[in-house]
């Protein structure tokens, strides 16, 4: 480790930077896809899932009873649940057919709703689950910091050295299939990685600073990059600026850290888009 | 180079277009005009392998296509330059593992030189105008080197004098080279003297036609204002 090992938060920091530099990538990827109600939905269905080993402990399944830390059992709840949901959903089963906004809305409502009604009995359940909502980066261990990166800097390397083809079947798949592309092979492989890196960044951090990453970075990248190349850097150096700036935050005025990072990311977006009407701020028109 | 025989194509099990039998040779210019609904552009997709045959066989060889959508189909919002788009499609041709390294600035830059728009290279794609865009389209189809050009209503939404530069420029790129080009359009007149056959597609069916029968039925499918 880099900083002092009497600093009490030094994993959480870490967490907290890994996510707001790396986690972009993915939130680039659903942006530029027109897919962010799917950053939404897919956090909660992760909640949903670990509702759902809390549940299955309760109620005394022996699977769900094999798995004893706590963060083990959000770990499988989130990528039992947020692996084939975000498969089922975003998958292209059908060349261009997506799932509609509408529908995006009632997977997120069902799955809240099942996720309180999974906790309504179960108050171990209903605890984690409260402080994960929060943002749970404060409680984070040692062997969830180093999958959390693991994982990370994977989907990083992925999305980062396979960006040209996974962007243009992405967001022109008829152009890509005729030049030969295997369109539904390449979005399945974005969509299982996505959904790994999202899964587990719920399982650790909780659904508020999931999303928080997957969309604010790359919305205030957005004000001042007119390119693919400008945006993907621009939007990792938001990211970070948020969390290390969210984690002071927190620290210093003792506020929830989940909460205080995402608080310091809209800020960030509407300072960002305030600075755009200063001349010469403005994402640049030509170069 | 492309033989289509008895082909029917279509969506949902619904037959949109039947009974097609055409060739394309290499050095052919193809335009193909038609009512609203005709079913001209599922011909494209069909001959694109966007669309499955519903009956009839499709042997397309070996030849490598550049698909020209219309321009209003592709995502406006994305935060690049034509350059970058223009690099997105070239790396659509390349085995995955050469789009690991830096792309071949030198030929995009020739791909948008070809089509006129060198200047637009570092311009945002979302802030070009409607002929913009297709000559942006245009050089991103040109940089995967094909063999054939098939492109979708590429005068569409733009003035008279924007599609005659972008026909004459077409035919200019048909002339450098001895690549095909199929297009689907509703402007028949910028063409005129740069197309080699002229098809029809109305009810379904596809008929080839002279120049003067073309001109005709266009001038009747154009509604009275």
């Amino acid at each position: 480790m880099l900083m002092p090992e009497e600093f009490l938060f030094a994993k959480a920091l870490w967490a907290a930077v890994m996510i707001g530099a790396l986690l972009p990538i993915v939130g680039r990827h659903l942006v530029l896809g027109r897919a962010v109600l799917l950053g939404l939905a897919i956090p909660q269905i992760a909640m949903a899932g670990i509702a759902f080993v809390f549940l299955g402990t309760a109620l005394h399944w022996q699977w769900a009873e094999s798995i004893h830390e706590e963060s083990g059992k959000a770990l499988v709840g989130s990528l039992l649940f947020g692996l084939p949901g975000l498969l089922l959903i975003a998958a292209p089963w059908k060349r261009r057919a997506r799932i509609s906004e509408a529908w995006l809305a009632v997977v997120y409502l069902a799955s809240v709703s099942a996720t309180n009604l999974m906790l309504a009995t179960d108050a171990v359940g209903e605890t984690y689950l409260g402080d994960l909502f929060h943002g749970r980066l404060l409680f984070i261990g040692e062997p969830e910091l180093k999958l959390l990166g693991v994982m990370l800097v994977a989907g990083f390397l992925f999305l980062f050295i396979l960006r040209r083809r996974l962007l243009l079947t992405l967001t022109d798949p008829d152009y890509a299939a005729v030049a030969g592309l295997a369109v539904a092979g390449w979005t399945v492989a974005a969509t299982v990685v996505n959904g790994m890196v999202i899964g587990i960044t719920v399982a650790t951090a909780g659904p508020l600073v999931a999303f928080g990453f997957l969309v604010l970075p790359v919305l205030t990248a957005g004000s001042f990059a007119s390119s693919l190349r400008g945006n993907l850097w621009l939007s990792m150096v938001s990211g970070l600026v948020i969390s290390i700036t969210g984690f002071w935050l927190s620290y210093h005025y003792d506020y929830p850290l989940g909460d205080s990072v995402v608080a310091t990311g809209c800020v960030v977006l509407i300072i960002s888009r305030m600075l755009r009407l200063v001349p010469g701020c403005k994402a640049r028109q030509e170069t | 180079m492309i033989d289509l025989r008895n082909l029917a194509f279509g969506y949902g099990g619904d037959i949109v277009i039947e009974n097609v039998n055409l060739h394309v040779a290499a050095g052919d210019f193809l335009v193909i005009g038609g009512p609203n609904g005709g079913g001209k552009s599922t011909l494209l997709r069909g001959i694109a392998g966007l669309l499955r045959p519903m009956a009839g066989t499709i042997d397309r060889g070996r030849t490598r296509f550049g698909y020209v959508p219309q321009h209003a189909t592709v995502e406006q919002a994305l935060p690049l330059t034509a350059l970058e788009m223009v690099e997105l499609g070239a790396s659509a041709s390349m085995p995955w593992w050469k789009t690991l390294v830096t792309p071949r600035s030198s030929f995009h830059h020739q791909a948008l030189q070809d089509c006129q728009a060198d200047d637009l290279s570092g311009k945002p794609f979302h802030t070009l105008s409607g002929g913009q865009r297709q000559r942006v389209l245009l050089a991103r189809a040109l940089a995967s080197s094909p063999d054939c050009l098939l492109l979708d209503e590429p005068t569409a939404g733009v003035d008279r004098q924007t599609q005659n530069s972008l026909a004459a420029m077409l035919g200019d790129l048909h002339r450098s080279s001895n690549r095909a080009v199929v297009l689907v359009t509703h402007e028949f007149g910028p063409f005129r003297g740069i197309a080699k056959r002229f098809f029809w597609v109305q009810n379904g069916e596809l008929a080839e036609l002279s120049v003067a029968d073309f001109t005709g039925r266009q001038n009747q499918s154009e509604p009275a204002c």
